[in-house]
């Protein structure tokens, strides 16, 4: 069984590598959500929060998921996988629990003995193909998780001075610049941890949720980003060439 | 056609750490960050550019109120200038942090608008991309001296350097108009009939021109040959049917050579479909 369609496979199967199956990292965790400011104060009013607790739940509850996917990997004999598929939902009846799901498809190269740290990769088969033509390779997957607040006073125009003009607001930009700053930091820190040359693909994405500080009007901005760390290791053994598309209307 | 471009501003403390990370200026070796996919990636590796890394701007800003006259069909200057700004705001910030990196450029940038709800007239404004130098040291910086800006894919990116053209700068142009209300007795005899409605045929015509003036102006500015990629979208946003942005986007370009070596394209029969 594995993920990806017939073609993406034949892409695989084109390099020498075969698909072995799906491989599967999951996991429940019971994580306290924060609702507001919990007597954590910034340096100033209006300086964004940092939650570390927060953060640091979510941290562990992708290594425990990504180390059970490595571990299924390795079970199969892979020596890689391929298209890392990530779900991950909030369960908030009663107490907050967060379910993450990782599932790729698990890859070999027949005749090879396996070994003890299949490379993830959320690439596609075809992408994979690509990027070894190109002499570089997937080695690890680059991602990171981030959590910052904002007041509700500081994220209200009107509180602010700004109920009818044309004014930025100072205090949630800065929240979530430095979400997306914490979160390059901790993919950068698994980046290097991979010992890839840098990483390609990188989504981020930022949850904004209201919390019940300044009146209802403060917020917490959770975020993840996710990318595929890549490293050099041979010259390119094909160019790109400009190709016409016969298939393709309006070519 | 802002008033004054924003200084660039010195870069929060979190993104200029990050910054010199990816430089290696830390005792690390440098690694990169990017958005772009696997084709883009090694397309810009491909045209003797290296990605350097994520860089991005953004702004949340309040946008303000104008009051209209019900029946009048008129720019809101409020608006168009606060939409503007903003997105100015934004791409500044994503070149300060390119131009931290010693970038030659930006490419594959989007621009996001994303209005919320827990905060009434809040939009943020999001400006991503990579940076890239050339590998030779040749200068690819745009007239101004500052890193090019390009929304081009990393496929374009590469297509247009073959073609001998390369990018300057991302310009951009918009116009917040108000489409005037019929008067309620015009409304009522043409309620049964098939009518244009000039009003609307109107005010968009205007409101989409001014946009593409201004994008154009832009590119004047950047002393560009042309604009490529150019893409013009319409939105109400939260404002209603009768308050729509017309929004002119496209990547400035300029000659860097004049002997090009023509694409001569292969042909391929795509058996996928």
């Amino acid at each position: 069984m594995t993920g990806g369609g017939l073609r993406a496979q034949l892409a695989v199967l084109s390099l020498n590598i075969e698909p072995v199956g799906v491989a599967m990292g999951a996991g429940f965790y019971r994580i306290y959500r924060p609702g507001g400011c919990q007597g954590l104060r910034p340096k100033t009013s209006s300086d964004p929060l940092i939650y570390p607790s927060y953060e640091d739940a979510l941290r562990n509850a992708w290594t425990d998921v990504l180390g059970g996917l490595h571990d299924d990997a390795h079970r199969m004999g892979a020596h890689g996988l391929l298209g890392v598929a990530v779900t991950h939902t909030w369960e908030m009846s009663g107490t907050p629990v967060y379910q993450l799901q990782l599932s790729g498809t698990a890859v070999r190269v027949p005749g090879q003995p396996p070994t003890e740290r299949p490379f993830l990769s959320t690439l596609s088969m075809p992408d994979f193909l690509k990027l070894l033509l190109g002499g570089w390779a997937p080695c690890g997957i680059a991602w990171g998780v981030a959590a910052t607040h904002v007041h509700g006073w500081a994220s209200t125009a009107s509180l602010q001075g700004a109920a009818l003009a044309n004014v930025e607001m100072a205090a949630p930009t800065a929240c979530m610049q430095l979400a997306r700053s914490r979160l390059e930091d901790a993919a950068r820190t698994t980046l290097a941890a991979t010992g890839g040359d840098g990483a390609v693909g990188m989504t981020i994405t930022l949850n904004r949720l209201p919390q019940a500080c300044g009146n209802g009007q403060g917020v917490l901005v959770d975020g993840l980003i996710l990318g595929t760390a890549v490293t050099a290791y041979r010259l390119p053994t094909q160019t790109p060439s400009a190709a016409l598309d016969l298939a393709r209307r309006g070519s | 056609m802002s008033d004054t471009p924003p200084p660039i501003e010195s870069l929060p403390a979190e993104a200029l750490a990050r910054l010199r990370q990816l430089e290696g200026a830390e005792g690390g070796a440098p690694l990169f960050t990017s958005d772009l996919s696997v084709s883009e990636f090694l397309l810009v590796r491909d045209a003797a550019f290296v990605p350097l890394g994520l860089v991005v701007g953004s702004s949340i800003y309040h946008v303000g109120i104008q009051v209209v006259r019900w029946t009048a069909s008129q720019e809101l200057d409020i608006l168009t200038r606060a939409m503007y700004h903003a997105r100015e705001l934004a791409m500044t910030r994503m070149e300060a942090e390119a131009e931290e990196l010693g970038a030659d450029g930006i490419v594959g940038v989007k621009l996001d608008i994303r209005f919320y709800d827990w905060g009434s007239n809040l939009a943020e404004f999001v400006a991503i991309g990579t940076a890239v130098r050339h590998q030779d040291g040749d200068n690819w910086r745009a007239p101004s001296g500052k890193p090019f800006t390009s929304d081009l894919s990393g496929q374009d990116f590469w297509t247009l350097l073959q073609t001998g053209s390369r990018p300057v700068a991302l310009v951009m142009g918009n116009c917040v108009y108000h489409v005037a209300h019929r008067k309620a007795a015009t409304a009522m005899t043409q309620k049964f009939s098939n009518v244009e409605l000039p009003n609307f045929t109107q005010a968009l015509y205007t409101a989409r021109e001014l946009a593409m003036e201004r994008m154009q102006t832009e590119a004047q500015q950047a002393q560009a040959t042309g604009v490529v990629g150019v893409q013009i979208t319409e939105k109400n946003h939260v404002w209603g049917h009768h308050a729509i942005e017309f929004f002119a986007i496209g990547t400035a370009v300029t000659r860097y050579r004049e002997h090009t070596t023509a694409v001569r394209p292969r042909m391929i029969l795509n058996l996928d479909s």
